[in-house]
């Protein structure tokens, strides 16, 4: 675990923060798509586990957070300042897959989208031009980060459930649309599960390969506990921490 | 106090902490945390996941739920069954040099004697019995309700196996009786104890309930009474196991009676936890070693 220091720690809407820390020691080896966990100082066992938390960005050595505050884990850390320390453990999980076919569609429901930040960042410009993001949130303060992602060469779509900002509705219609015209070769999507459950069902639909990044409480992250499970389709479990936290569509069952 | 080995039995091992059955994964992932060095130094066994005759896939999910100061766990002992343990995980452990106890689960008794013939006769040394899982359908912690079957249990599994035998005990039922007659029927330590039985409601959707094991902090202090308890009425060592998460816990069980611990939830939460509960142990344990040598003398 590694003692780090908060460089930032930035409110971006009512409930989402982008964290800052500077990466060292072993995070340094971080790759697109895994997580880290992060524990707060001192909490006196409550909560018990440290959280995890996809990686944003990474660049220059700094390691980006994109969080959302639901319960008392990211509660405490949304009360923390620059300079504070926190831990921070990782690289854990798998990376994004590394065999991906062009065009690609990255699907993102709210706080979804930050793994994808990070993997634009590894890509390649000709290949980043080959990217269609779609993004969607409840309502247009929820699309954060909207500047950053500009700045890449992708196609970028949006929409909000009160249509707020771009199109009214859920990401998925749009996200239809384009497979209806077979504008993508292949998915990758993260978002809340009736999210990904759309995306599983759009990807048989349409007969292409889909990722989802996938979510369970996670108690060690690293192996040990057995107890961060989704069923596999060919009978068993996956154990998200090791063999995810992306999967393929096709066999998982959820 | 001078670091001495610790003496479990005929056993010595290189330190008094054991890393619990199930909190470190079949051990392969273990080395990505810690040099094999590191686990030589700190660790003094290392106790297997849950391991029976056929494998077992485990309960479906949700098998965690986070509760103030603790976990309640219900994996349902996920696990590839002993010979495939033995083929396929054993190998890279074996050769980290540190003993290894092998925690058992039977749904039968004959099932538990036939895991220690195979252990028997390929020479292995050491045994720790579950009879106390409470995630189970079979077995696990219903033997832990009953001193007599416990008692057939034990002698039936020490009479093939010469070893190392520790039974791991249920914090419930009739504890004491059940210790005695492990303890009668021939087993050379106790570990107390398993998880308590408890239940966590999962309030979103879709709404759930989890029946499992509780662990973590939150279960110290009751797991210390029975540590203490059970230190006044049998004579076997006691190897504790029960929300150890820094060197001051140790040191409180060492007070009430335990002989070594148990490093169960704490490894999930920093893999590398055990070099840290050692070293605070042993500078508590200089601190206050005249102190413990006086009351224990
Ligand atoms: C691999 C991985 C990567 C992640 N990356 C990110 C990230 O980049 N950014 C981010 O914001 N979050 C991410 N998460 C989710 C994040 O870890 C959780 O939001 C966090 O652990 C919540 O902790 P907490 O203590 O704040 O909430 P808790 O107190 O643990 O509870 C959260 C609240 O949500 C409810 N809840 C818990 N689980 C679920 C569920 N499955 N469905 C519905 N409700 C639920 C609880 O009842 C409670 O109200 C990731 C999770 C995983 C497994
Ligand atoms: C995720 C998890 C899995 C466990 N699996 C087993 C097991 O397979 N066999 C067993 O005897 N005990 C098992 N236990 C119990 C632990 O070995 C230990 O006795 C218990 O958790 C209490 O110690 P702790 O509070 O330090 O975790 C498990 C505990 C946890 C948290
Ligand atoms: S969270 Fe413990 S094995 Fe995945």
């Amino acid at each position: 675990m590694e003692k780090v220091k908060i460089l930032k720690n930035q409110r971006l809407s009512e409930r989402i923060y982008l964290l800052e820390i500077a990466a060292k020691g072993r995070l340094l080896e971080v790759n697109p798509g895994q997580f880290v966990k992060i524990k707060f100082p001192d909490f006196r066992y409550d909560p018990l586990f440290p959280r995890p938390f996809t990686v944003h960005s990474f660049q220059n050595q700094v390691l980006k957070i994109l969080y959302q505050v639901v319960g008392k884990g990211t509660l405490a850390l949304s009360k923390l300042s620059e300079g504070e320390e926190i831990f921070v453990f990782g690289p854990l999980g798998k990376p994004y897959p590394e065999k991906i076919d062009f065009p690609l569609g990255l699907c993102a429901g709210g706080v979804g989208i930050a793994g994808f930040g990070f993997f634009l960042e590894r890509l390649p410009e000709n290949l980043q031009k080959r990217i269609f993001l779609y993004y969607g949130a409840r309502t247009s303060s929820e699309l954060v980060r909207l500047d950053y992602f500009s700045k890449f060469p992708i196609e970028l779509k949006l929409a909000t459930e009160d249509g707020s900002a771009g199109k009214k509705g859920y990401i998925t219609e749009l996200l239809e649309e384009d497979l209806k015209e077979e504008k993508i070769k292949i998915l990758l999507a993260c978002g809340p599960m009736p999210m990904l459950k759309v995306v599983k069902e759009l990807s048989e639909k349409y007969g292409i390969k889909a990722y989802l990044s996938l979510e369970t409480f996670m108690a060690c992250g690293t192996g040990f506990c057995k107890g961060c499970v989704i069923k596999a389709r060919k009978g068993g479990y996956f154990h998200l921490c090791e063999e995810g936290p992306t999967l393929l569509a096709s066999e998982v069952i959820f | 106090m001078p670091e001495s080995p610790c003496v479990i039995g005929n056993y010595s091992f290189r330190t008094p902490f054991f890393l619990a059955s199930g909190t470190w994964g079949l051990g392969d992932t273990l080395l990505n945390y810690l040099t094999p060095e590191e686990i030589k130094a700190s660790i003094g066994a290392l106790i297997t996941k849950g391991l029976s005759l056929e494998p077992m896939p485990g309960n479906p999910p949700p098998r965690l739920f986070e509760t103030p100061c603790g976990l309640i766990n219900s994996i349902g002992l996920e696990n590839p069954g002993l010979k495939a343990f033995l083929e396929k995980y054993y190998p890279e452990l074996k050769v980290l040099e540190v003993p290894i106890i092998f925690n058992l689960h039977g749904k039968a008794l004959e099932e538990f004697y036939e895991m220690a013939e195979i252990l028997s006769e390929i020479g292995e040394e050491a045994i720790e019995l579950n009879i106390s899982c409470p995630n189970v359908k079979e077995g696990g912690i219903a033997f832990s309700q009953n001193p007599q079957v416990v008692f057939e249990l034990v002698k039936g599994v020490r009479a093939v196996f010469k070893g190392l035998l520790i039974v791991k005990l249920s914090p419930i039922g009739p504890v004491l009786e059940v210790a005695k007659k492990a303890e009668e029927a021939g087993a050379d330590a106790l570990t107390v104890a398993n998880t308590y039985p408890a239940l966590g409601v999962i309030s979103y959707e879709p709404l759930q309930i989890i029946r499992g094991g509780l662990s973590g902090p939150a279960i110290k202090p009751l797991t210390l009474r029975l540590v203490f308890e059970l230190s006044q009425r049998v004579k076997i060592p006691l190897i504790a196991s029960g929300g150890i998460m820094s060197g001051k816990d140790a040191l409180d069980y060492l007070i009430c009676g335990a002989k070594a611990f148990q490093i169960g939830t704490a490894n999930l939460i920093d893999p590398r936890a055990p070099i840290k509960i050692k070293q605070e142990f042993e500078e508590l344990s200089q601190k206050y070693g005249r102190l413990l040598d006086k009351s224990s003398s």
